[in-house]
Order: C-alpha cells, then sequence, then structure tokens
C-alpha cells in the first residue's frame, strides 16, 4: 500500500520549470531516493507533497499523501496531514530549530498539534522523552530543557527526526538529511532512518545528491535531471548495470578509494611549506594541538578530518591569516612574507564569495600581476588569456562578473587566480566540496592539468577521503587538534593504522550497494 | 553570563567618561572659559583672571580635568548663567517630570507599536499593511513640532477638550494634578516612539518569518497563528528590546521638541531657554545627564537581552 | 533636473526601481520639489528681501498672493521655494558628508578590527550617547550659522550611524572568500579597503546616504524652527514654520502648512526612495 502517489507532478515558477513530468510512489517499509545534482528538481517535490512550496509556484499532476489529495486541499487539511501524514527533516539542523524556544517546547509541539483535545506542554513530557531515546539522544530527559545551540550538530538532527516521527506518520520525507553532517555522524543518522524503517515500516523519500548514501539507504532509486526522470530502478541494479548515460556519467564522476595509482615519492631536501608543532589555542582550548607536517616541492599533500578538527585552523595558520600560540612555519624555507606571498596561491570552498562581485573575471584573474608585477595591459592580457584556456573557460567569459557564473566556473576563475603568477605553493582548502559531483570532477581534472603545467605543492584540505585519495600523494589525518596519521596515500587510506582512520574509512560510504551491505553486516556482527 | 555583564558595563563606564571629556573639551572652548560659568556673563577680564588662579585654571589642563571630574562626581555642575541657582538643583527639580514624558510615551509606544508591526509583517503588501505602513511613513517624516502644532490645533482650538499648555509648577504633583494636560504631549511624544518601533518590528518579524524554523514549524502541522506569536514573536522581541534600550537619545530629542511646543516644565524645556541665552553650564549638564541615561539605557537593553535570550544566558556546546 | 539629489539613480538599473511604486511615487515628488523651489523663483518672481509691513498677514487669495503674506509681507508661496532652496541645500550637503566621513570612519573600524575597532567604536558609542539635536544647538550658540556652516555642523554631528552601517558590512565583507584570498596572496591594506570593501558596500552607503539627507533636512528644520538656523531675511521651513505659530491662535493656517506639509513631504519622499533602493540592493545581491 503506498503511502505517497505522486503523478505526472510539474512544477513551474513563471517560465522557470522546477519539475516537468515527474511519477513516483513510495510504499509502507520502503525507502526511496530521488538523487540528483543541484537544479534537478528533487527538493521541490518534497516540498509539493507536503503543500510547502511558496505561492510563486505553479503546480499540476496529482499528489496523494496517506490517501489525501494534496493540490486540492484546505490550509486546514493540509495543516493537519503535516506531522500526521508526512514527517519532514530537511538539510541545516543548524536553523531548523528555533533558538529562543526548549527542545522540549518543539518535540511537545510536534504530538499536540495533532492531539484532538491538546492540553498543556508538560503533559506530553513523557512521550518526548520517549521519543528522543527511541532517535538515540543521551540523558533525554535532560535535553527538554536545553535550546538548540547546546547541542552539537547531530543531536539537533536527531531532535528534528524526532519531531518528523513524533505524530506517528506513515512517511518521511527526507531532503538531504546529512549533507551538513560530518561522515561519522551520517552514519549513525542513515542507521537511525533504517532502523525507524524497520520497526516502524514507515515509507521514507530520501533527497539527495551523494550516490554513497543511496547505495547504503535506498530500496530505490529514482534519477533526476533538469526537473525530469531518467531512470528508475531498484538499488543493486541501478549501480550494477545503469542504463542511462547520465547515470552512467555521474557513477562514474564519483570518486571512489583505490582508483588512483599512487606512486612512491622520494623524501623531499627542501619543503615549500613546514609546520612544526603548531599550537593554536582559541578561548584557552588546543584547536591545534602540536601538529608537524610538510608540503614538498610539487607535492600534493592532503589533510583530512571531521568539523572541530583544526583543519582549517591549521591552513589558516599556513595562509598567515592566523598567528599559532607556539611552534614554527616556515614557507619556501623562510618567512611569510610579501615575496613568499608571490609564490602562494589560494583556493577557498564558497563558490558564492570566491569572486569580487564588482569585478569582471579578467580583472579578478589579473589583479595578482597587478600586484607583484610591472606587467603592462597587454601583458596582462595575454596571461589571463592563457590562465583562461589552462582551466578551460572559453574567452566570451572575460568580462562577465561572478553573480553571472555557475559555482563549477567560478572555482575555476579562482584556480586561474590562484595560479597566474606560477606558484610554487597552492592552499587548497575545501575547494570543490560546495559542488555537483561531476562539477568536482571537471574541476578536479583542471587542478591535475594546472599542476602538471605549473609544478606548484599542495596543501589540499577535504573531508572526502575518496577526492584526496584521487588528488594527493600524502595525506594526514586530524582529529580534535591532533595528528592521528600521516604518511603516503597507499598506506593510510588503504591499510590504515589507527582506529579512528579506519573508523572514518568504514562511514563514508561507496556508492555499492553491496559493498555497503558487508560492512553493516562487519559492524553489526 | 558574568562575563558578558561585566564587560558591558566596562564599555558604559568608558563610554561615560569619554563624554565627560567631550563636555570638559567644549566648556574650555567656550568664548571666556569655564571662569564665565562660575562668575557668570557680566564678570570683567581681571575678575576672570583672579578667578582662574585661584580656582587652578591656570593649571596644566589635566590636573584641570582631574578636579572637573572630581566635582561632577560630587553632583557639582556649575552654576547656571541667567538663573541664580546650581545646575544641579535645576536639573533634579526638572528630570523627573521629562522622565514622566519619556517613559509614559515609551511605553505607550511599546503597547501599540510591537503588535502593530507584526499584523503589518503578516500582512505585507495587503490593503492593511500598505496603509499602516503608508501612515507610518508620514509619521516618520513628520517633525514632532508639527505634529504637536497639529495635535494643539486639532484638540485645543478646533475641538478644545485638552489644553494646549502643560500644567506649571515645580513639582511633580503639580503636574499630575491635571492630568488632562498632559494628554497632548504625551500623544506627540508618543507619535515619535511608536512609529519607530513599529517600523522595525515590522522588518524583524519580515526577516523571521523567513527563517528555517518557521519552515520545520509549518512542516509539522503548526498553526499559522502559534508560529507567529510562540516563534516569531520571542525571536524578534530580542533584538527589538535592544533597539528600544538603543532609543534614549532619539525620544529625548522628542521631548525636547514636545516640551517647548507645550511649554512642558521639563529637561527639554530648561535646555532650549538655556540654549536662547548661552547659558552654558546648564547645557552642558544636560547633555551629560542625558548621555548617563543613554548609557544607562543600553545597559538596561542588554540586561534584559541576558535575560530573554537563551542564546547569551546559556554557554552552548561545542559542535 | 535632478542635478541636486540621488546621483545615485544613475548607478542602479531602472527596471528594478520600476517595479518599486512607492520609491517611484518618491522620486516623482522629489523632482518636482526640486524644480519649484530652484525654478519656481525664475517664473513666479517675488520680493523676499524687502519687507511689505503694509500688506503683512493676508490670507490666501488677497491682493494676488496665492498663499496670503506672512507677517512681514512677504509672499508665502515664493517664501516657499526660496525657503525649500537652503533647507534642500543644506540637507543634501550635510547628508553627504555625514556618509563620506560615515563610511571612512567604519571601514577603517571594521576592517582594521581590534584595538582600532574597539577605539573608533568606543568614540562612535559616545558620540551616539549625545543627541544630535542637543549637541547641534550647542554649536549652534557658538557659531554664526550660514548654509555652509550649518551644513558642515549637521554633518559632523551625523555621521555616526553610517559609521556603524558601514563598519558592519566592513566587518562582514572582510570575511568573505575573495578578501582572504587576494590578502593572503599579498594585497595591501589599501588596495583592499578601496578596491575591494568601499566598491562592495557603496550599496549600503547609497540607501545610507539618502536616509541621512532625509535626517538632516528635518534637523535643520528643528534648528531653525528652535530659531537658530540662518538669519533673515533668507529662511528655511523651519524657521517658516518658527514665525508662523505665533499667528496659529488667530488662525492664520497659511503661515504653518505650507511649510509644515513642503517637509513632511519631501522627507516621505526620500524615504520611499531609500527603501526602493534598498530593496532594489537586497535583490540584485540574491541575484
Amino acid at each position: 500500500m503506498s503511502v505517497l502517489e505522486i503523478t505526472d507532478l510539474r512544477v513551474s515558477y513563471g517560465s522557470a520549470v522546477a519539475v516537468d513530468g515527474l511519477s513516483v510512489s513510495v510504499a509502507r517499509g520502503e525507502i526511496v531516493a530521488l538523487v540528483g545534482e543541484s537544479g534537478s528538481g528533487k527538493s521541490t517535490v518534497a516540498l509539493a507533497a507536503l503543500g510547502l512550496l511558496p505561492r510563486s509556484a505553479h503546480v499540476e499532476g496529482a499528489i496523494t499523501l496517506a490517501g489525501q489529495d494534496i493540490l486540492g486541499a484546505t490550509a486546514e487539511q493540509l495543516r493537519q496531514l503535516r506531522g500526521r501524514g508526512a514527517g519532514m527533516v530537511f538539510q541545516e539542523p543548524m536553523t531548523a530549530l528555533n533558538p529562543v524556544r526548549t527542545i522540549g517546547f518543539q518535540v511537545a509541539e510536534a504530538i499536540r498539534n495533532h492531539d484532538p483535545k491538546p492540553q498543556k506542554h508538560k503533559h506530553y513530557h513523557d512521550r518526548c522523552v520517549q521519543l528522543l531515546e527511541r532517535v538515540g539522544v543521551p540523558d533525554a530527559r535532560s535535553r527538554l530543557g536545553q535550546y538548540p545551540h547546546q547541542l552539537s550538530g547531530g543531536l539537533r538532527q536527531r531532535v528534528l527526526i524526532a519531531i518528523a516521527i513524533a505524530a506517528g506518520p506513515g512517511l518521511i520525507l527526507a531532503d538531504e538529511p546529512t549533507t551538513a553532517l560530518d561522515v561519522t555522524v551520517q552514519q549513525q543518522i542513515l542507521d537511525l532512518l533504517r532502523d525507524i524503517r524497520d520497526t516502524d515500516s514507515t515509507g521514507t523519500l530520501l533527497i539527495t545528491h551523494n550516490l554513497g548514501v543511496v547505495a547504503d539507504l535506498a530500496d530505490r532509486v529514482l534519477v533526476l535531471r533538469n526537473g525530469k526522470v531518467v531512470e528508475e530502478a531498484d538499488t543493486e541494479t541501478l549501480f550494477a548495470s545503469p542504463q542511462a548515460a547520465y547515470t552512467r556519467q555521474l557513477l562514474a564522476a564519483v570518486p571512489r578509494l583505490g582508483d588512483t595509482a599512487h606512486e612512491e615519492q622520494p623524501e623531499a631536501e627542501r619543503p615549500v611549506l613546514k609546520l612544526q608543532d603548531i599550537v593554536v589555542e582559541y578561548h584557552g582550548r588546543k584547536v591545534v594541538d602540536s601538529v608537524s607536517l610538510h608540503v614538498g616541492p610539487g607535492e600534493f599533500v592532503g589533510l583530512v578530518g571531521e568539523s572541530g578538527s583544526g583543519k582549517t585552523t591549521l591552513a589558516q595558520c599556513a595562509l598567515g591569516l592566523v598567528t599559532p600560540k607556539s611552534g614554527a612555519m616556515t614557507v619556501f624555507g623562510g618567512k611569510l612574507d610579501r615575496r613568499a606571498r608571490r609564490r602562494l596561491g589560494a583556493v577557498f570552498q564558497d563558490p558564492a564569495s570566491s569572486l569580487d562581485p564588482t569585478m569582471t573575471v579578467e580583472q579578478t584573474i589579473a589583479e595578482p600581476l597587478l600586484i607583484h608585477t610591472n606587467a603592462g595591459r597587454a601583458e596582462r592580457r595575454r596571461k589571463v588569456v592563457e590562465l583562461m584556456d589552462a582551466v578551460e573557460l572559453p574567452q566570451s567569459l572575460l568580462d562577465r562578473r561572478g553573480h553571472e557564473l555557475s559555482g563549477g566556473q567560478r572555482q575555476r576563475v579562482s584556480l586561474a587566480r590562484a595560479v597566474v603568477l606560477g606558484p610554487d605553493l597552492l592552499i587548497a582548502d575545501e575547494p570543490t566540496s560546495a559542488l555537483d559531483v561531476s562539477v568536482q570532477a571537471a574541476v578536479l581534472d583542471v587542478l591535475a592539468r594546472l599542476h602538471a603545467e605549473f609544478g606548484f605543492g599542495c596543501l589540499f584540505i577535504s573531508h572526502d577521503l575518496a577526492v584526496v585519495d584521487q588528488v594527493c600523494e600524502r595525506v594526514a589525518v586530524l582529529r580534535a587538534g591532533q595528528l592521528v596519521e600521516q604518511g603516503p596515500c597507499a598506506t593510510v587510506l588503504h591499510t590504515p593504522s589507527h582506529p579512528y582512520t579506519q573508523a572514518l574509512l568504514l562511514a563514508s560510504p561507496v556508492p555499492d550497494p553491496v559493498v555497503q551491505r558487508d560492512r553493516r553486516r562487519l559492524t553489526s556482527a | 553570563m558574568t562575563r558578558f555583564l561585566a564587560r558591558r558595563l566596562l564599555l558604559a563606564l568608558i563610554v561615560v567618561f569619554l563624554v565627560t571629556v567631550v563636555t570638559f573639551v567644549i566648556l574650555h572652548l567656550l568664548p571666556g572659559g569655564p571662569a564665565r560659568g562660575v562668575l557668570g556673563v557680566k564678570a570683567t577680564q581681571a575678575q576672570i583672571d583672579a578667578f582662574n588662579a585661584s580656582q587652578g585654571f591656570d593649571q596644566p589642563i589635566p590636573v584641570q580635568y582631574w578636579d572637573y571630574l572630581v566635582r561632577l562626581l560630587h553632583g557639582d555642575l556649575g552654576a547656571s548663567y541667567t538663573e541664580n541657582t546650581d545646575v544641579s538643583t535645576l536639573l533634579a527639580q526638572r528630570l523627573p517630570k521629562t522622565l514622566l514624558l519619556t517613559v509614559t510615551s515609551t511605553l505607550l509606544g511599546i503597547v501599540v507599536a510591537l503588535p502593530l508591526g507584526v499584523w503589518q509583517a503578516t500582512r505585507r503588501g495587503r490593503a492593511f499593511d500598505v496603509v499602516t505602513t503608508g501612515l507610518a511613513f508620514v509619521l516618520y517624516a513628520t517633525p514632532v513640532f508639527f505634529l504637536s502644532l497639529v495635535l494643539i490645533i486639532l484638540f485645543a482650538q478646533v475641538l478644545p477638550i485638552f489644553p494646549a499648555q502643560a500644567a506649571q509648577g515645580d513639582t511633580l504633583a503639580a503636574l499630575l494634578s491635571q492630568p488632562a494636560s498632559l494628554v497632548l504631549p504625551v500623544l506627540a511624544g508618543t507619535g515619535v516612539t511608536a512609529v519607530a518601533y513599529s517600523r522595525y518590528m515590522r522588518s524583524s518579524t519580515v526577516d523571521n518569518l523567513a527563517e528555517d524554523y518557521v519552515r520545520t514549524a509549518r512542516a509539522k502541522g503548526t498553526p499559522e497563528r502559534t508560529i507567529l506569536w510562540r516563534h516569531v514573536w520571542p525571536n524578534s522581541l530580542t533584538s527589538v528590546v535592544s533597539m528600544i534600550g538603543y532609543s534614549v537619545p532619539v525620544v529625548f530629542s522628542g521631548s525636547l521638541v514636545v516640551e517647548t511646543m507645550f511649554n512642558y516644565p521639563g529637561v527639554g524645556l530648561l535646555f532650549w531657554n538655556a540654549a536662547r541665552n548661552a547659558d552654558f553650564p546648564v547645557l552642558l549638564g544636560v547633555v551629560l545627564v542625558i548621555a548617563v541615561t543613554t548609557v544607562l539605557g543600553s545597559l538596561l537593553a542588554d540586561v534584559v537581552q541576558l535575560l530573554i535570550d537563551p542564546r547569551v544566558r546559556v554557554p552552548g556546546a561545542k559542535s | 533636473m535632478t542635478t541636486i539629489a540621488l546621483p545615485v539613480r544613475s548607478r542602479l538599473p531602472r527596471s528594478r526601481l520600476r517595479g518599486n511604486g512607492l520609491a517611484l511615487a518618491g522620486t516623482v515628488i522629489l523632482v518636482l520639489v526640486v524644480a519649484f523651489c530652484l525654478v519656481g523663483p525664475l517664473l513666479y518672481p517675488t520680493d523676499q528681501v524687502h519687507t511689505a509691513l503694509d500688506a503683512s498677514r493676508l490670507s490666501p487669495g488677497q491682493q494676488g498672493h496665492p498663499l496670503g503674506t506672512d507677517d512681514l509681507g512677504y509672499d508665502v508661496l515664493g517664501r516657499l521655494m526660496i525657503a525649500g532652496r537652503t533647507s534642500l541645500a543644506i540637507g543634501v550637503l550635510a547628508g553627504l558628508l555625514a556618509t563620506a566621513i560615515g563610511a571612512i570612519w567604519g571601514a577603517l573600524a571594521g576592517y582594521g578590527g581590534g584595538w582600532l575597532d574597539a577605539v573608533l567604536m568606543r568614540i562612535v558609542d559616545t558620540g551616539v550617547a549625545i543627541p544630535a539635536l542637543f549637541l547641534l544647538l550647542v554649536a549652534a550658540t557658538l557659531i554664526t550659522p550660514s548654509v555652509l556652516v550649518l551644513a558642515l555642523v549637521i554633518g559632523c554631528v551625523s555621521w555616526l550611524v553610517p559609521a556603524r552601517l558601514m563598519r558592519a558590512e566592513a566587518a562582514t565583507l572582510r570575511e568573505r572568500d575573495f578578501v582572504k584570498a587576494i590578502t593572503v596572496m599579498g594585497a595591501g591594506r589599501l588596495r583592499v579597503v578601496f578596491r575591494h570593501l568601499l566598491p562592495n558596500a557603496v550599496g549600503t552607503l547609497v540607501v545610507a546616504g539618502t536616509f541621512q539627507i532625509a535626517d538632516a533636512i528635518l534637523l535643520v528644520a528643528y534648528v531653525s524652527f528652535l530659531g537658530l538656523g540662518v538669519p533673515p531675511p533668507a529662511t528655511d521651513w523651519g524657521a517658516m514654520l518658527s514665525k508662523g505659530i505665533t499667528y496659529t491662535y488667530d488662525g492664520a493656517w497659511w503661515l504653518i502648512l505650507p511649510p509644515g506639509i513642503a517637509i513632511v513631504l519631501v522627507v516621505c519622499a526620500i524615504n520611499f526612495v531609500g527603501d526602493g533602493l534598498r530593496d532594489a540592493l537586497a535583490a540584485r545581491g540574491r541575484a
């Protein structure tokens, strides 16, 4: 019996079509995944199912949730269905909870909304504790009086799941529920969702861009592109023998551990970057605790860790943005002065703020030339054109500004700006983490090409082990400010010695349902 | 939490300190200098010189400033040029009356404006919002003295309901004995506060309605009215409270004008008369008192913030 | 025609402003008012220097005075135009001055951070603690008022709010990746402030400037109303009101309503335009 039945859904905003003729059904106890990149329309589907689209959306088709027609429903009917027919879990646990009301209030409200005879909030406290325990929140009773900012991201997401299932719905709509979480926490949340399905036979519509998550959790998969369904199959079939070209392309773009061959690298004589026993404190707490690492000339070194590991802070030290409390740092064998900075390039994570909105692409890439050289206008243009070719961007974009470019294009311009002076060291802080999988693959390709051409060393910070394996020769693993393991990728990422690294590897889902199932068997045994 | 309060207190003290520096500097830039402040306008140069020597005004500046500070701390704000009294006595007389006016206007402004701002936000773009926002715009653009004029004309002349002048008298009781005469001044003052507060409340509410937690509340089936009053309102309130605390200077400016219009015997009227007569000790004394009140106001706002915003009250977790 | 106000309008695409009806209405009103004040006296010349006591306090319509005359015999309509020139001139000059000072102050504080930020902002806090009106009156007793001096004084008293706005903007911009990237690659402070921070803050500054002009016009009106504005025979709307109230009890409404309405109209219109600019800016930021 299906809890959600969508037929020929079409959603448009003015002339822009977000969803174009989508049909999907979710049965009790079934987990169906909607996979796609940004702009594929997958989030729109979930919002439409609960009637949560903005007034400006034009919706056609048919949606039936728990037997009730959504598109023709009144406001009150919709309100009653939200929470009782289906519960929704959103992506950002940090902002999805009201910061000035207690956890107890917000969970109790979810129950009370569907109580035909609503009582005072206190009346629901026992049930709240039950719910919180069900989703694995430790010290549940004491949490009732706490506020969201007192909980970690993972705990908040658990609370949000508790809120979603509070009224006992037959369906959970999960829109990128683990994207904002660390890999180890993500694993726990995925396990929780699976457990809820096993115990209560709840159906789940899982929306995600992460193929590893799909392989781990879903029973059936729909692949979306530009609002249309490109392929639909059960999970094992889709991953084993994808039919559509787009699906194959997507699967090929996902970086996998072990795909890249690593060559043995000799120990570098004169490292371009050397960090020795760096300690950074913040409010008395050690954010980076005595970490040492180095980057040899032309060498790509990965720096991995979860949030709070100190990897970003360490990168900021290397860039001179943060002063360590103790420890030594040399860049090109000396201090990080203006001359050293000429040989340094930096790329950051957020494409939205990586380019100055008031500058054209040409001006952006040429700026380091203006700062460090006397190159005239003609020569600057020549150099810029050269770099545009290197990052594979058409010349027609030279006069455009940031907001006219896509995320991937912006990151390429960032890279061009970073290497225009032919640097010897590049610091890349999560440069592709905010990009879609296929765009990421293209940008990483460009990075490899630039490396071949310019030969710079690179400190590559990421939370994604597979990307680091693909791009780097050596890797350092950080945890809570401490260096846990360091060495060649071939060793650390394939036969790790430290239990934390092993846990990290196990927790990162791979786009292969068979492997994921085996892992689950291993961990539960 | 105590660290937050301690820091705020320290900042407040620094600002008050800096204000005394400003008033001291102005006092010394005056034609004739501080001697005039004590001896009066008619003093001769010889008298001034003698005074300067005897009072130590020929001392180096830092010493003078120290003396000034000490005098301030003893409540000595100098003597008025025109009246035959100490500035501090004048202020002590007048301040309670101004406080009566400003506090009442503020409270009324809050009572009117906050719910109004919320309603405007929920009916954004619709008739109610457009009309009230339009009216608010007009009121915001209306100088307080014009508003007072209009009120006088309408309610004291065309429809003679209220007196056009406030009751005179030295004590608070004298004022309160004729409550009808307080109505128009308070209305004018409320015009200032209500408009500013409702504008801010409206934009704060609109911003909050776009937040993620509102979407979560809707997704779990919470009725719109509950979302507004039990989710959005407490969030808007925290920022509005601090805005109210920081609006003290505006309220005082308003009261200055209102008092002159209605001949209300408060600090504002005192200031205006002093400005017309170049009575500097009074002018500077008032400036000092208002500055201190402003700082107190913002400090109070911070304390209330502490009480109602759990993010400040309770320390967060390491994420 | 739009020589005085808002060089702003040429920067933003017309289409976005047009979407906001109130802003459009405001612009139209401003254009009309500015024309009225600048060109009016040329089309409708009246004597605003010599008194005509035998024709004083005539009600509108008498002896060819559409809005009557005041206590010194000056034609009110003509006086309204002349007064408007003063009010607008001081308002615009002071507003622009306040925004300029505030922008630089705030940029230094927001970008500099640390102790520079703390010191500069404590000074701003001190200034805020003393209401502008009070400072103005003290200043007015010390100086001889003229258009330029008044504009200067008002500007020097009003720069605090733009300073706070700019500081917040600069502090946010400082954290943007493009600023970090170019700083790391060797850009000096001056380059960052002038090539990256200020250009990106232009939108905020323009909006702030608009509201500053409105506030300055109000402040001038207050100061003049309290008798400390430009000396006669020059006048501005506030001074007209001040003279006028003496005669309200005699029913001479034409002495106070025209200047009062003029002030309200102009300040309202400027506020509409400012709000429209702010909305357009927010929309562009999202695009």
